[in-house]
């Protein structure tokens, strides 16, 4: 049983160290992570279950797995933890059913998906400008904001692909397991300082602790702006 | 490990030493902060720019209208004060190689002696020890102060380099100077052709064996000037270049003129070398 969600990006920026001195729209963003995850943790799950993608021929771990596994460790959390991969090239219907088999635990599992939206939202962008990401990622934040899971599992897998939004497939298998639950949504954060979307969305039990987080409001009043730096 | 007045500084660490000239005709800056006013602000400057260290001189290195001890005196005491009165952390060394003078300016806050003339005078590292300051020992090839090179021929430079400034950091030891407050200096173009400064410069790292903290001081120098063959005005990059390799070889501490622009050459190095991490590393990372 799914007590409590929470949904966080997987960029390698996110690791301990890597962007050498603290990057402060990186700082932000995890400090937003850390929100998110200490509401899933404030349900006290039995269990934290981590839906991560798996890119072709990764070595171990993945990146969706090493990231959560350091914000985790940030969040103070030391317990029991279940990974889970998907193949970010998976089917709906291959999600669907890995979520399901994941609902189907009877402990009280906290689920936290490693999922990012589009690399191809402005020009400066990893995969450069594509002028369907915007609306696909305003799609998306609908759809999870909504906790509208029959949304997520209609979402068109090859313009995913073309967009690459890396969290496809880890959010399918989300919606396979969270179909059938009231969780509430709460956006964290919904930027894409480089030219990557990468919402935050904590989901936990209509009775749960309303979030009062200052931070929060910052974030969502935050402009987006491509703030990258010019490369070679 | 360095010791410099209050500060420590590792093995890794890369410090620069501006130059400030209360002189109406150094080289570089031919008098430009020989007045008093003018000095302090070039010393807020450098300050702002990133150095640790500001080198204060009260004579040219080259030959020139005669100054003794009391005209340089006058120059740097009262000078050396005020700068200690307006900055009360930041390391103040005073290049002379008196040790009237050395014993001067340690009164008043010096913290630093560099001894740019290889220890003609052999009182200043006394000075060093009674004051507990620290003592920067040079290669100048055994000239007196203020000549220029003359047909100076070494079987090897680096040996001499090695045999002389050694053997000069191991006296001040001996005299009671603290051994974490002992530099060496090749001493660029002091006692050497261009071709001595250039071998020196490739061979640093032999210096750095030795165990005792390397300064360097290339800044706008002849050896620049004659690598390249360009004039006082155009030797920057130059200056730069020899500053990352002397860095990359393990020289700590830079005297230097252009500050800011040496303080980016030592945090490129020290990036490179991985002492340090980027400042902002996002590329290929979202």
């Amino acid at each position: 049983m799914i007590i409590a969600a929470a949904s966080a990006p997987n960029p390698p920026l996110l690791l301990p160290g890597m962007t050498g001195a603290p990057v402060a729209e990186v700082e932000q963003l995890r400090t937003a992570c850390l929100a998110a995850i200490g509401r899933l943790l404030s349900a006290k799950p039995d269990v934290v279950v981590v839906v991560g993608g798996l890119r072709d021929a990764e070595s171990a771990p993945p990146l969706s797995l090493a990231v959560a596994r350091a914000l985790l460790a940030e969040a103070g959390y030391a317990a029991a933890v279940r990974e889970v991969t998907v193949a970010v090239t998976a089917t709906a219907a291959e999600c669907v059913s890995a979520g399901r088999e994941i609902a189907a635990d009877g402990a009280a599992i906290g689920l936290l998906v490693m999922a990012d939206g589009s690399a191809r939202r402005t020009l400066k962008a990893p995969g450069y400008l594509d002028e369907r990401a915007l609306p696909f990622d305003d799609n998306l934040q609908a759809l999870l904001s909504n906790s509208d899971w029959a949304g997520v599992l209609e979402l068109d897998t090859a313009l995913a692909a073309q967009l690459l939004v890396a969290g496809r497939a880890p959010w399918q298998v989300a919606a396979g397991a969270l179909a059938h639950t009231d969780l509430q949504a709460t956006v964290h954060y919904a930027e894409g300082p480089f030219g990557v979307w990468y919402p935050v969305v904590s989901y936990a039990g209509p009775h749960a602790e309303k979030l009062v987080d200052e931070t929060l409001t910052d974030v969502l009043h935050a402009s987006e702006v491509d703030v990258e730096r010019p490369t070679a | 490990m360095l010791n410099l007045g209050p500060h420590e500084f590792g093995p890794g660490a890369l410090v620069i030493m501006a130059i400030v000239n209360r002189t109406p005709d150094s080289f570089y800056d031919r008098g430009a902060t020989f007045a008093f006013d003018k000095a302090l602000e070039r010393v807020a400057s450098v300050v702002a720019d990133g150095a640790e260290i500001v080198d204060i001189g009260g004579v040219k290195a080259a030959p020139g209208d005669e100054v003794d001890a009391a005209e340089e005196i006058r120059r740097t005491v009262d000078f050396v004060a005020a700068v200690r009165e307006r900055h009360p952390q930041l390391i103040i060394s005073v290049d002379t190689w008196r040790h009237e003078v050395g014993r001067a300016v340690c009164e008043v806050g010096a913290d630093i002696l560099n001894d740019a003339w290889g220890g003609h005078d052999p009182r200043l590292a006394e000075v060093a020890a009674e004051f507990d300051a620290a003592i920067v020992c040079t290669h100048a090839g055994g000239v007196e102060p203020r000549t220029r090179p003359h047909r100076i021929w070494y079987d090897d430079v680096m040996a001499d380099v090695l045999e002389r400034t050694v053997g000069l950091a191991e006296r001040a030891a001996q005299l009671g100077v603290d051994p974490s407050r002992i530099m060496i200096d090749p001493g660029h173009d002091f006692g050497k052709n261009t071709w001595h400064s250039l071998e020196v410069t490739r061979r640093l790292t032999e210096m750095v064996d030795t165990g005792w903290p390397v300064l360097v001081s290339l800044s706008n120098k002849d050896f620049v000037g004659e690598a390249l063959d360009l004039p006082l005005e155009q030797r920057l990059l130059g200056t730069l270049s020899a500053t990352a390799v002397c860095a990359w070889q393990g020289a700590q501490v830079f005297r230097a003129h252009n500050v800011a622009e040496t303080r980016q050459v030592l945090d490129m190095v020290a990036a490179i070398r991985g002492s340090t991490p980027p400042r902002r590393a996002v590329r290929g990372l979202a």
